[in-house]
């Protein structure tokens, strides 16, 4: 639900837009040929594809499989243009953007998808997912169907839902058990999911903007904060806390979106071949996100980030009440039970 | 009627920068005191998106937007007062795209919902047509004033 | 060719007297209506989630610390204080304005609150004493512009919210390259004191100075709080605002007691005025920035600049001209929000450090506030002076140059920029 904005590297960018006005002049030479005859089929189609993500991580390395599928796929005729690092606008935006039909394609986070079909909000519930395997058991079972009905049911088509990472428990004490945490103020996204969950570990929640965070854990402004591997690592937060708390807390799962509009626009050769390649992305991302949230964690190690030796389970079990009563409200206990039992 | 009417948006404004400012220092005190609120921190930023629809909007009427004027001197006013008429209709304009498509944006983000208040992202999407009405009154009592003014020289 | 239109299009309404942030957002509107099948509906979420921010909640509550500043007595006696430590040089009102300019430059975030604010009180005690109109005015514009180069901020804020950057460090990046530009200030002051035979003032007892500086002290005081609090992290920017306007409520109301209930009444009302016209220009603005960005021109332009120099040295210096043409034209705030998207893909491209260059941007941007035609603080000090422009520009020219010398200074010694930055690493 977080990130920051920094790290734009422009080289990947650039071969976005390589690739993109290859597909024009392909398009612009194909027509020429068939003169009159090219029909609606043959038309050149152009994707956006909106993320507030940098253009380093690894989400949107999916994202640049997924056009290399589809470009290869229509021999250039379907062309698509990666937004990343919030250039069209932040998370809620590009969703918006995208019921509106003002844009073909996002990538978003399914927390920030929960403030539109709030049902998804179970994948971001604190301990909903064992292990990677449990997630993907998740992800190809009927419970993936029916977050994606939701979500169609608010104009927003899911054509793949993709891996990013388990969260941990970033702070500057060394702590053995959960009581350690005690009184902590630690730093989480805007969300209650977020603040129940630290809140349960005796902690209090308090909201940071994510580019201040740096500066706040080193003056003890935030005596810690959670995140992925990768979020660490990428903005140095390293630097400024000394111990990684095994947690694993939350699992962020992101889904790739088209617009409902721009679908039902596209010839049904077009659709398959589009959610086709969204499938076959989000499979490569479940080995890309394993791969490079190892990697991730080993040169945090390097760069002399302690991992605590605690035990998940009291995290797990203190959060459990929150999580059943949250459930309830929002009416996911169904579902957190389905999950549950594809464990 | 309008003075009384500009009091009233006055006050609003006034207000809403009032809620605003305690808001936040009742974020900042609480998190020194270590009992962090995360409340405050959403309800000051929707009421900041009102406080600024309608703040732009009564900044109309009152000319306090920035305008560069490079022409001001070297034209007589007879023609200043035409071309301040036609961009004036040319902003009534905007302000009606501003109505008509802030409204579609309303209906859409009526059904999500805010992260921490939970509540309909659509009230807070409501600030931009109901501020680009007031700054459609706002810019025609402008209009009027401007096509009254024959002869008068200012 | 949308570039071309848009920039026309905004070109022409500005000429018309169109105010700026909707001269911004027809142009940018009618470009999206002439050249793209981007929907409109696409525009209005657009409004509402760039002010949907915390970082620019900062900006009304600098505003608000400013006005409190300026009706609540704190502005006088800075300025007492600076005239009677400064006032005996040649050029002595001169140089009181350029420091009390810096002093309230700690304080507020905005170069139009500083010059409104230092302006009000000096260009008529300037002009008593016999100063030339154009001069005081010219003087006070280019002072006021280090209102947002020393910390805090507006450009940063913005700055900041849009690459991701810490705006604390943002923050402390620009206070060295300020301090020096206001050193320089003094310099050319000076200069032009013996060159237009400038009076100055009697010399102040050192007990007059102790008088003026204890009655000071807690003006004194503000920016310290606010830039140490920032400093050593004890708060965010955001809530460095907060605490500023606390504390000049503070200061005002039970220590001056020179603010009355009804006064607040009032100074809500203006600081209302002053920051909705900013951040309806960062609104509008922000849909500009959209356009350029969806038809991937910060990209372009990137490779464009690439291609033509791949030394840095010449590419800073590239940029540095086109932002100070670009200054002359374009307000403020409005060319931060429409150019550094663009710009930050390009310093990330050539290697600069992040803090340097946006320290040097800022710089330079701000610098448009005092640049003919559009140079919004020559038009405050004009005004408050009742000045012939082209009489200011006359003497604004060595006062000009000063400000490209540091800018260039600051450009090619990075250390000056990084250097605060890198003590909070
Ligand atoms: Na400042
Ligand atoms: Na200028």
């Amino acid at each position: 639900a977080c990130s920051s904005l920094t790290d734009e590297s422009s080289d990947e960018n650039e071969t976005a837009t390589g690739a993109d006005s290859e597909g024009t002049e392909d398009t612009a030479a194909e027509e020429q040929d068939s003169g009159e005859n090219a029909n609606s089929e043959e038309e050149e189609i152009s994707i956006r594809l909106g993320s507030h993500l940098p253009p380093s991580h690894s989400v949107i390395a999916v994202t640049e499989k997924f056009e290399d599928i589809v470009e290869s796929q229509s021999n250039g005729r379907i062309g698509v243009n990666i937004h990343p690092s919030g250039e069209l606008g932040g998370q809620s935006e590009l969703i918006q953007s995208l019921q509106v039909g003002s844009l073909e394609m996002t990538i978003n986070d399914a927390g920030v998808l929960s403030n539109f079909a709030p049902k998804v909000g179970v994948l971001d519930l604190p301990y909903t997912f064992s292990s990677y395997e449990h997630v993907h058991d998740v992800l190809d079972s009927p419970v993936a169907e029916t977050l994606e009905e939701e979500l169609a049911a608010v104009d927003i088509k899911s054509i793949g839902w993709v891996d990013s990472a388990f969260r941990d428990l970033l702070i500057n004490e060394e702590i053995s058990r959960i009581k350690g945490v005690d009184g902590m103020s630690l730093r989480v996204p805007d969300a209650p999911q977020y603040s129940r969950t630290v809140e349960s570990w005796g902690a209090s929640a308090t909201s940071i903007p994510w580019g201040d965070l740096y500066n706040s854990l080193e003056t003890g402004v935030a005596d810690g904060f959670e995140g992925s591997a990768e979020s660490i690592y990428s903005d140095g937060l390293h630097e400024v806390v000394e111990y990684r708390v095994p947690t694993e807390h939350i699992f962020t799962v992101l889904s790739l979106n088209i617009s409902q509009q721009f679908y039902d626009e596209l010839s049904s050769e077009d659709q398959t071949l589009i959610e086709e390649a969204g499938r076959e992305a989000a499979l490569y991302g479940r080995e890309l996100a394993m791969e490079r949230d190892e990697e991730y964690k080993e040169q945090l190690a390097e760069e002399g980030l302690e991992t605590l030796d605690i035990d998940k389970e009291e995290f797990r079990e203190s959060a459990m009440e929150f999580v059943n009563s949250y459930a309830e409200e929002e009416g996911m206990t169904d579902l957190l039970e389905q999950i549950a039992e594809l464990e | 009627m309008e003075k009384v009417f500009n009091k009233g948006v006055r006050v609003v404004l006034v207000s809403l920068f009032s809620i605003i400012t305690l808001l936040a220092v009742l974020q900042i005190f609480t998190r020194f005191f270590g009992f962090p609120m995360s409340w405050p921190n959403e309800a000051m930023r929707f009421l900041f998106i009102w406080f600024v629809m309608l703040g732009s909007a009564y900044a109309l009427r009152e000319k306090k937007h920035i305008v560069v004027d490079f022409i001001g001197d070297s034209v007589p006013r007879k023609v200043t007062r035409i071309i301040d008429i036609l961009v004036n209709v040319t902003i009534l304009i905007f302000i009606g795209i501003l109505i008509k498509y802030g409204f579609q944006v309303v209906e859409v983000t009526s059904i999500q919902t805010s992260s921490v208040l939970r509540i309909s992202m659509g009230y807070v999407f409501l600030s931009v047509p109901i501020g680009g009405i007031l700054m459609l009154l706002y810019t025609v009592l402008n209009i009027i004033d401007l096509v009254k003014e024959k002869g008068v020289s200012s | 060719m949308t570039l071309l239109l848009m920039f026309g299009l905004l070109f022409l309404f500005l000429v018309l007297r169109m105010p700026v942030a909707f001269a911004i957002g027809v142009s940018s509107i009618a470009t999206l209506f002439i050249t793209t099948d981007v929907t409109l509906a696409q525009v209005m979420p657009r409004i509402v989630n760039t002010l949907n921010s915390f970082t620019f909640l900062a900006i009304p509550f600098f505003m608000l610390a400013g006005s409190i500043m300026e009706h609540g007595g704190i502005s006088n006696r800075l300025v007492r204080f600076a005239n009677s430590l400064l006032g005996h040089i040649k050029g002595g009102l001169g140089h009181a304005t350029i420091f009390t300019s810096t002093t309230f430059a700690g304080i507020s975030g905005s170069a139009s609150a500083d010059t409104s604010a230092v302006g009000s009180v000096m260009i008529p005690s300037m002009i008593r004493r016999g100063y030339p109109r154009g001069y005081a005015a010219a003087l006070t514009a280019c002072a006021g512009a280090i209102g947002p180069i020393i910390p805090p901020s507006i450009i940063m804020i913005i700055y900041g919210s849009l690459t991701g950057l810490s705006i604390s460090k943002l923050f402390l990046a620009g206070a060295l390259p300020g301090l020096v530009m206001a050193a320089g200030l003094l310099v050319i002051n000076y200069a032009g004191a013996v060159k237009h035979n400038l009076p100055y003032e009697e010399r102040a007892t050192l007990k007059e100075v102790w008088q003026s500086f204890l009655s000071a002290f807690w003006a004194l005081l503000a920016p310290i709080i606010i830039l140490g609090g920032i400093l050593f992290g004890i708060f965010t920017a955001t809530e460095a605002s907060v605490v500023a306007v606390v504390y000049s409520l503070i200061v005002s109301i039970f220590i001056y007691k020179e603010l009355k209930l009804k006064d607040l009444y009032k100074v809500l009302v203006q600081s209302t005025h002053t920051s909705v016209m900013v951040l309806f220009i960062a609104a509008t603005a922000s849909i500009f920035g959209w356009i350029l960005a969806n038809e991937q021109i910060p990209l372009q332009i990137s490779a464009w600049l690439n291609d033509f120099t791949g030394n840095p040295y010449l590419l800073m210096l590239l940029i540095v001209i086109i932002l100070l043409i670009i200054g002359c034209v374009i307000e403020t705030i409005a060319a931060t929000i429409i150019f550094i998207p663009v710009l930050s893909v390009i310093a990330e491209t050539a290697g600069f450090d992040p803090f340097h260059f946006a320290t040097v941007v800022a710089i330079t941007l701000i610098v448009g506030g005092v640049t003919p035609p559009v140079g919004v603080l020559l038009f405050i000090t004009n005004g408050i002076a009742k000045a012939n422009f082209k009489e200011t520009l006359r003497y604004l020219w060595p006062f000009f140059m000063l400000i490209v010398l540091v800018i260039i200074f600051v450009a090619y010694f990075p250390d000056v920029s990084t250097l605060l930055p890198s003590l909070i690493d």
